[in-house]
């Protein structure tokens, strides 16, 4: 083979390595960041169902029927200004004249997005002369 | 016409050699990137894990406990532990759950009073930066901080018995 015959098949043989190369590029920094944006989801889960968690075993130990929203920052630190996460809590209470049924239902979600991250239900049952 | 074609061969080596080190610092640059990233994600998910399987183990022991057992916070060298006791057959024995040089660590004894404790006894449960109990009222706040700095707290309702701080 002469020099240029040598030139035109490393030529060639780049062309096709790169061409390859871009194709795993392209395959590869998608899973990366695929992997990045799970990780990123687990993490704001894990953060979501220890706050729900929280809320109502708070909520076992309280007396409300008062529907309220808490704030969050990214480290799960409770705020009022530019909160990152935030907990929705429904109470419907259902008396009987002697006992009460309360339902909470405690929605956590990303505040900015409004994208829901975890949902818990919650009931507690108790004599209506104790609470409310 | 030599010289004309010698510059072309020069030119055509030039062009290749530039084209097989493009190819080169990019794989370079991919590699490191992949590690950095993969790097990240692994930090960040045993963080995560570390951080939920040690506040809920310790959250689920304590639901877990029945009436004849009795849960309290108790103190060894001024550290909060966390002590389930139970009775069979007339004998104690002691669930003691206790963060202990970045392990969060559970040990099962008898109970021998304070001679059945040391430090550096029990299982780990996770590896962790920092392990707080803090109970208020009927509520107990457990708090974890991972190795990387991260922070997760669960606060659970229970009814801490005898000896509570």
């Amino acid at each position: 083979m002469n020099r240029s015959g040598f030139w035109q098949s490393f030529f060639m043989e780049m062309a096709m390595v790169i061409l390859f190369f871009s194709i795993a590029l392209a395959v590869i920094v998608r899973l990366f960041s695929q992997g990045a944006i799970l990780s990123e989801q687990s993490k704001d889960m894990s953060g979501a169902i220890l706050a729900a968690q929280t809320v109502a075993q708070t909520l076992e130990r309280s007396e409300t029927d008062q529907s309220y929203t808490l704030y969050y920052d990214e480290n799960w630190n409770m705020t009022w200004e530019n909160p990152y996460y935030a907990i929705q809590v429904d109470v419907q209470a259902a008396p009987n004249g002697i006992n009460v049924l309360c339902s909470y239902s405690i929605e956590v979600y990303l505040y900015r997005q409004d994208r829901p991250l975890f949902q818990l239900q919650s009931q507690k049952y108790f004599r209506q002369e104790d609470g409310l | 016409m030599r010289n004309v074609k010698r510059h072309h061969s020069s030119v055509q080596t030039f062009c290749m050699v530039a084209v097989f080190a493009v190819f080169a610092i990019l794989s370079v640059l991919l590699t490191l990137m992949g590690a950095r990233v993969y790097k990240q994600v692994t930090q960040s998910m045993q963080a995560n894990n570390a951080l939920r399987s040690s506040l809920s183990y310790v959250a689920n022991k304590i639901h877990s406990c029945g009436e004849s057992e009795t849960v309290y916070l108790d103190q060894q060298d001024g550290q909060p532990v966390l002590t389930i006791r139970e009775t069979w057959d007339g004998q104690d024995y002691l669930t003691r759950i206790f963060f202990y040089q970045g392990t969060l660590r559970e040990y099962a004894s008898v109970d021998q009073g304070q001679e059945g404790f040391s430090w550096d006894s029990g299982d780990s449960i996770a590896r962790l930066q920092a392990f707080s109990l803090e109970q208020e009222g009927d509520l107990l706040t457990m708090t974890a901080t991972a190795e990387n700095g991260r922070t997760l707290s669960l606060t659970i309702g229970w009814n801490g018995g005898e000896g509570t701080v």
